[in-house]
């Protein structure tokens, strides 16, 4: 199966690698580089590459040969980092150009989604070109560079929140067998490649790619029929039912420094792990979204106020079976501003203030809220009026009690 | 310089950034690691019809 294109001369290696003959023969000289009856082979290539940005990581290639000949390295999972993504002809200055677009756009445009701040005069990568040519239709549709930004920001933290997440979980979940079978690191790494990465393929890629379609049908659907409604209301056909506000919830779990303490940074971990898969499964039986895990707790947003409620309520039920501290919950009702996949402002900040005057395995609503009344099934008890942390004027507040349970009559001390 | 696809992964790749190449049933393919030329030389039937 071998192709006479895979054997190449010293002097194509160097070309190819971006380096001199001379660094060719220094490599195969420390035996890292093998060439056999003069020719070498493709990923030689890479593994000069590799090398070189070794070194500019402080490790020269004196130290890499050591490794290699006791076995302790191999260059074999590292080659393709050695790899270059194919690059356009043109420069991305060059494509601003042509894009009629100025090159500072484009700067902010890679730092908003996350990347390294580009040079004017670096080629652009091919896959990079799609994504560059929408910039113009948008900012020719009217829509400022603020907002274009914004939207870059949510793609950039989202991705990267999935890879830099993966990454660790390969090596903490994927590589973690192999090395529990006496693998060396490097050989659980390249054994978990061989018999898992390589297995899963793109399905990276995929994963993301289907999850974007499946939870964009739901928005864009919400949307569509928001649109839909909007007509109808004009048309003067159908009124719009009466818009409750949405609501925030935090909960927290009580004693979790405490928890981290005495059973330490794993326990911890494991937690906070067990309270964000909970909260997933709250969150969707009460068509609640998990705007963010806190560590040791949770921001929720629901678009009616009652399921915020009832959310809190289960969660404060469901954490102790689960084997995790109690929670606290705190809910309000009101007005709040959406933006970058989070939501701002006062009622916002009133539920969190809220979320820590509430004891253990207690859910308290403030005033917004209260105006709305309760939930079919629940009670809002009032507990009294507090002075929360950067809010004026002090708030009522009251706990959430599902109806047949007793009050708890006494506010405990934070 | 053309852009291939490695049949294992799916990358793709310009040809002489190829790690390693392998012919099966009269065509070159090439692969983006040895890991992934590998695989394929042990079940090229896997990746290709």
């Amino acid at each position: 199966m071998s192709n006479p294109a895979d054997e190449l001369t010293e002097d194509e290696v160097a070309q190819r690698a971006g380096t001199t003959t001379a660094r060719i023969r220094e490599l195969v000289g420390l035996g890292i580089l093998e060439p056999e009856h003069g020719t070498f082979r493709r990923r030689d290539v890479l593994g000069v590459r590799v090398v070189a940005d070794l070194e500019a990581m402080g490790i020269g290639p004196e130290g890499v040969a050591e490794a290699l000949a006791s076995g302790h390295l191999s260059l074999d999972y590292l080659e393709s980092e050695g790899r270059r993504h194919p690059r356009s002809e043109r420069s991305l200055a060059e494509v601003a150009d042509d894009l009629g677009i100025p090159f500072a756009t484009l700067e902010r445009m890679y730092i908003a989604f996350g990347l390294p701040r580009p040079t004017p005069d670096e080629r652009v990568r091919e896959e990079d070109l799609p994504v560059i040519r929408t910039i113009p239709v948008l900012f020719a549709a009217g829509v400022d560079e603020g907002d274009v930004l914004r939207a870059a920001r949510v793609w950039g933290d989202s991705a990267r929140r999935v890879a830099q997440y993966l990454t660790h979980y390969f090596h903490t979940a994927v590589e973690e067998p192999f090395r529990r079978r006496g693998l060396a690191d490097n050989q659980a790494y390249e054994a978990a490649i061989r018999e898992v990465g390589l297995r899963m393929g793109r399905s990276g890629e995929q994963t993301l790619a289907w999850l974007f379609r499946r939870h964009s049908e739901t928005f864009m659907r919400q949307h569509a029929f928001d649109h839909a409604e909007t007509a109808l209301e004009q048309a003067g056909v159908h009124a719009r039912s009466a818009q409750h506000p949405g609501a925030a919830a935090f909960a927290d779990l009580s004693g979790y420094t405490r928890l981290t303490e005495e059973a330490g940074d794993e326990a911890a971990a494991h937690a906070s792990l067990t309270l964000a898969q909970l909260v997933s499964e709250v969150a969707a039986r009460h068509s609640g979204e998990v705007v963010k895990m806190l560590g040791d707790g949770v921001h929720f947003h629901f678009n009616d106020p009652h399921d915020a409620v009832m959310a809190s309520l289960e969660i404060v039920d469901a954490v102790r079976p689960r084997g995790l501290p109690p929670a606290h919950v705190g809910v309000e009702a009101g007005p709040m501003i959406y933006d970058e996949g989070d939501y701002f402002g006062r009622t916002v900040n009133l539920a969190a203030r809220i979320a820590s005057q509430a004891g253990p395995d207690q859910v308290f609503v403030g005033e917004g809220l209260a105006r709305l009344g309760a939930p079919t099934g629940v009670r809002l008890v009032e507990v009294g009026r507090f002075e929360l942390k950067g809010i004026s004027q002090p708030v009522t507040l009251r706990e959430a009690i599902r109806d047949g349970t007793a009050s708890v009559p006494d506010v405990p001390d934070h | 310089m053309a852009m291939v696809t490695d049949p294992v992964c799916g990358m793709q790749i310009e040809s002489d950034e190829a790690a390693d190449t392998a012919e099966h049933a009269g065509t070159t393919y090439y692969f983006c690691s040895q890991a992934c030329h590998d695989a394929f030389v042990a079940a090229p039937g896997s990746y290709v019809a």
